[in-house]
């Protein structure tokens, strides 16, 4: 039998050293995540909203999309149905293909007529604080379901000092959480803020628990919902006027 | 998290018996050996090393350019080392008596002046020194920075293109030390942290040590960055710079009372005041640059030939206009320092005293910012009517950090050993507040919105060190502990390291260290950001750190060519590294945020994680008398820590870094110059899943972050290239420098992450600069600078 010859030392440390420089190379290149995991979840969001009449508001809008990571593509549902639990009418919300979707702000795919349409839909002047709402949406074969209760109205009270004004109200039922004059969210009942002119106006805004919570919880993807990612939620906004040199406001 | 390494007062019996052997060799008679050392032109040459070659005895020429050492009787070989001439070895006999001075010729060596990179001597393993003279040959961001040109050595990774902020061995950006002059400073960064705050006019060398700290210096646990001011003994000299963004001014002038040598220089942004007032003239508020200025002053008396001292004043200022509400100042940030040393050297003995009193601050104050609109944000942010205030854009911010630093260190050394000890107090009182949005995303995302900290920390330490050199091979070992005190708790922190020249030109190294460190920052600050708000954890980071290197000199006694080629390995255990909780949402999260209150006592969440880093460096570089230069490093590293139960790369893990820098003369005092990095993307988190939040009613994506850093960012490149020509006019130099960054407009993403890509996705080309997450754009620049 033939003997191998073994290659000489040098050779060899050599081949070691070779050998050393790929593998540290090699571990460099390590596997890494898609920066961008891939998703196909469903996803339902309808915020139902009561504002002050007399203010110009956006329509009021819901989502039924995939979430294609990280962009988001509308889906059309087959249901699309939503119910006052009290006498089981039916509000009309419509398809809107036009309404834009982009990277940084979708607006929605499907939009509430403003008021009560000719086959006696009811529309978004017919969402009343207090009352409860059920949520039906079919897509793609899967069944979404929800229910919210609007909270009620806030009762508002400006208390006007010589240098603060202070907004007080008292806790709305179904409300968890308020939207301060400031835009923060907050579950104070009271705010203050520098004094500012006659004709300022305060706005605060109940929130029901669903979307309170959603709003709390930066991890949360699903709220109000079931069968698919989501929101299901309410919130009723008032405000109050402040009126010139006196000590208080009107709603 | 591992208990803290209390009270091992064996290491401190190993440590000093490891020296007791030493002390027999010392009882030789000697006698001293003197010399000048002059240019070919006979000029002195100040400030010169003469080492004496095989022993650890060494002098510096004085500002006549004599020099004067005690040596055994016989002959020695004396090694003259001054950078930008080449080296001298002559033989000296030790006699004594009827011995005649030497004389030392010096040629100028114009392979040396423009090299980035020369590596440390036998007496300094493991320290890499940067020269002004390369600095000014780097293509400058505008203006030239100390800080942008050490990415370009081995080992020093610089991972976010507009953050000037660096990395060493795989290290945190908060775990080395900045020092000037010994003094210690905080953050020396201008224009929120691009670049540095030190003018290279003024600087004589940047020291970089990574891989073995000697035990008398700042426990850092990546290693220091270690400034050293221009000595004015000698002739004056003056400079002045003009560039696109400031101006600056150099005055060195010796003897300017007695024995009393200063250092001067000033630098001040203009471009600033400029586009602000075109600005205003258009009737536009809304142009905001950047405005800074620094300065410094050195004083150094030489009281008689064993006494010296230097006073050494430094100031730096960043401030942005004020946007004209009358409620808002902007934010101005800045650090002083005020720095005395004092050193005695006579016959073996030497040492010297050192007092660093260093503040810095941080103010704003935004009290309302929505003045333009006049409108208020509520409910989800809808615009309701007339003028009000949204107090969420309250924004303040009130940081103090004080910092007082006190040394005394004496060396005893004979020609084959020696011994050092020092003795220091570090006392540090911050007194941090910040309250609002605005506040926490210029200081750091990861603050509360309202939050301050008040913390006091006194820092005991007490080093010694032993030196020893064997006669035969000249292998030179170095054992040391350092041990502090912190709070009651003793930590010591042994080290060692040993170098020996296998032939006249490759000296292998091993460095071996523990080192501790005492504050953090609270996370890694992302571009944009202010000085860093600086805690004290509980615990210290620890890291016992190997290293290995090895340098080659292969033309050391060329007279065309210099070259060096230079490789280390090495691997840290770090442990108690102070870590936030991973970010349970991704950076964009839309609002509403709940309100703000005013700030309330807040220290850091920290866990303290284990982890590792290693690494592998390789460095290289080819000078002609010609004025060809070509340099190159790689660096190969890695660095993880056990996060949850999982190791994982941390934010600024990045595998490899390659970078190179080219110097072509062109004729006719022209030279052009090409500089190139490339290295892997950082480990960032990835988006797992996009969902929708309702807000100003639409809805706004809420990236949910998916399995931490386990993905990683595009790889980043990037190439300079600058010009410039060089005049001699009535005794003056003249030179005119034209650059351009990122001359093939690479786009780079910083602070990359699932976000930034997800914003990006089905863009363009350029979304990266689109969605504000862009690097370093193209950019030129000019600038001229005269020395006479």
């Amino acid at each position: 039998m033939k003997k191998l010859r073994r290659a000489p030392v040098g050779i060899r440390l050599r081949l070691a050293v070779v050998c050393a420089a790929v593998a540290a190379l090699a571990s460099g290149c390590d596997h890494s995540a898609p920066l961008i995991a891939e998703s196909e979840e469903l996803m339902v969001y309808v915020v139902l909203e009561s504002f002050p009449s007399g203010f110009v508001r956006q329509p009021l809008t819901a989502v039924v999309a995939r979430s294609a990571t990280p962009a988001v593509e509308f889906l059309s549902a087959d249901v699309f149905a939503m119910r006052r639990t009290s006498d089981g009418r039916t509000f009309d919300w419509r398809v809107q293909p036009t309404l834009s979707i982009g990277l940084d702000q979708v607006n929605g795919n499907y939009v509430l007529a403003e008021s009560l349409s000719a086959v006696g839909a009811l529309g978004r002047d017919s969402l009343m604080p207090g009352a409860r709402y059920d949520l039906l949406v079919e897509v793609q074969g899967r069944t979404i379901t929800g229910s919210v209760t609007m909270p009620e109205r806030p009762a508002l009270r400006l208390l006007r000092g010589a240098a603060l004004d202070t907004v007080v109200w008292a806790p709305a039922s179904g409300a968890a959480a308020y939207f301060s004059p400031a835009g923060a969210l907050t579950t104070d009942t009271m705010w203050i803020g520098d004094r500012q002119g006659a004709g300022t106006r305060y706005f605060v805004t109940a929130i029901d628990p669903q979307l309170a919570r959603y709003l709390r919880s930066p991890q949360l993807t699903q709220s109000g919902v079931t069968g698919a990612l989501g929101l299901f939620g309410a919130q009723v906004t008032v405000s109050i006027e402040a009126l010139p040199n006196s000590a208080g406001g009107q709603p | 998290m591992t208990q803290p390494w209390r009270r091992k007062s064996s290491y401190v019996c190993v440590a000093t018996a490891s020296l007791l052997p030493l002390c027999a060799a010392s009882a030789q008679p000697s006698a001293v050996v003197r010399g000048c050392v002059s240019s070919a032109t006979g000029n002195a040459v100040i400030n010169a090393t003469v080492s004496v070659r095989g022993v650890l005895l060494q002098t510096r020429t004085s500002d006549i350019g004599c020099f004067a050492i005690a040596l055994p009787v016989g002959e020695w070989q004396l090694v003259v080392r001054k950078f930008g001439y080449r080296p001298v070895e002559v033989v000296a006999r030790s006699v004594r008596e009827g011995q005649d001075a030497l004389a030392v010729v010096m040629e100028t060596a114009t392979t040396e002046l423009g090299r980035l990179v020369v590596n440390g001597e036998v007496l300094a393993p493991f320290t890499t020194t940067v020269t002004p003279t390369a600095l000014r040959q780097v293509p400058a961001l505008g203006e030239r920075d100390p800080f942008r040109a050490l990415p370009f050595l081995p080992g020093v990774a610089q991972p976010n293109d507009i953050l000037g902020r660096l990395h060493l061995a795989g290290g945190a950006s908060d775990e080395h030390g900045i020092t000037l002059n010994g003094h210690p400073l905080q953050a020396p960064f201008h224009i929120n942290s691009v670049m540095g705050a030190f003018n290279p006019a003024s600087l004589d060398r940047v020291e970089v040590v990574m891989h073995h700290l000697p035990v008398a210096r700042f426990d850092r646990v990546s290693g220091t960055i270690d400034l050293h001011t221009r000595d004015a003994a000698g002739s004056a000299a003056r400079e002045a710079q003009l560039t696109v963004l400031s101006a600056s001014g150099t005055v060195l002038q010796p003897h300017v009372v007695g024995n009393t040598d200063v250092l001067a220089t000033g630098r001040a942004s203009y471009l600033d005041a400029v586009l602000k007032r075109l600005s205003l003239d258009e009737g536009s508020d809304d142009l905001r640059v950047p405005s800074f200025r620094d300065a410094l002053v050195a004083a150094r008396t030489q009281w008689s030939p064993r006494w010296e001292s230097e006073v050494l004043l430094f100031h730096t200022q960043d401030w942005w206009f004020a946007s004209g509400s009358r409620d808002a100042e902007p934010p101005t940030w800045g650090e002083n320092l005020l720095g005395v040393r004092v050193g005695y050297g006579q016959g073996p003995w030497s040492g010297g005293a050192r007092v660093s009193v260093n503040r810095a601050t941080v103010a704003q104050r935004t009290i309302v910012n929505d003045v333009e609109t006049g409108q208020v944000l509520q409910g989800g942010g809808r615009s309701a009517g007339s003028a009000s205030i949204d107090d969420r854009t309250t924004s303040l911010i009130d940081m103090n950090q004080r910092w007082i630093s006190a040394q005394l260190n004496a060396q005893y050394q004979r020609p084959r050993w020696g011994v050092a000890s020092a003795i220091g107090v570090d006392a540090r009182n911050h007194d941090n507040s910040w309250l609002g949005v605005d506040a926490t995303e210029r200081l750091l995302n990861e603050l509360p919105p309202a939050g301050r900290y008040v913390a006091t920390q006194l820092v005991g330490n007490v080093s010694l060190e032993g030196t020893t050199v064997t006669e035969r091979r000249a292998v030179r070992s170095t054992v040391g502990v350092r041990a502090s005190s912190v709070g009651g708790a003793v930590y010591l922190a042994p080290r060692a390291s040993i170098s020996a020249p296998v032939t006249s030109n490759i000296t292998l190294s091993v460095g071996l260290d523990r080192r501790f460190q005492f504050d953090a920052i609270a996370a890694e600050p992302i571009e944009g950001s202010l000085t860093q708000p600086v805690f004290f954890p509980v615990l210290p980071r620890s890291s016992d750190v190997a290293a290995f290197s090895a340098a080659w000199r292969p033309h050391e006694a060329s007279e065309n060519a210099r070259s060096q080629i230079s490789a280390a390995i090495f691997g840290k255990r770090n442990r108690d590294r102070p870590v936030l909780p991973f970010a349970s949402v991704a950076d964009n999260t839309p609002p509403p945020a709940p309100p703000i209150g005013p700030p309330s006592p807040w220290s850091p969440p920290f866990t303290f994680v284990d982890g590792f880093a290693v690494g592998a460096t390789l460095g290289f570089d080819i000078a002609f008398t010609s004025g060809w230069l070509l340099q190159g490093s790689y660096t190969w590293q890695r660095s993880q820590d056990a996060r949850d139960g999982v190791m994982r790369p941390t934010p600024w893990d990045a595998p490899h870094q390659l970078t190179g820098l080219l110097s072509v003369p062109l004729g006719r005092q022209w030279q052009f110059t090409v500089a190139s990095q490339f290295r892997s993307g950082p480990a960032v988190t990835p988006i797992a899943l996009t969902v929708l939040v309702p807000f100003n009613q639409s809805y706004f994506p809420r990236y949910i972050p998916g399995e931490p850093l386990t993905a990683r960012a595009p790889a980043f490149f990037r190439a300079d290239i600058g010009v410039q020509r060089t005049w001699v006019v009535r005794r003056a130099t003249w030179v005119v420098s034209a650059q351009a960054i990122n001359a093939l407009a690479s786009e780079n993403g910083v602070r990359y992450s699932g976000v930034s890509a997800a914003s990006c996705s089905g863009r363009p080309r350029g979304c990266a600069n689109n969605g504000g997450t862009g690097g370093l754009p193209f950019l030129p620049s000019v600038g001229i600078e005269v020395r006479w």
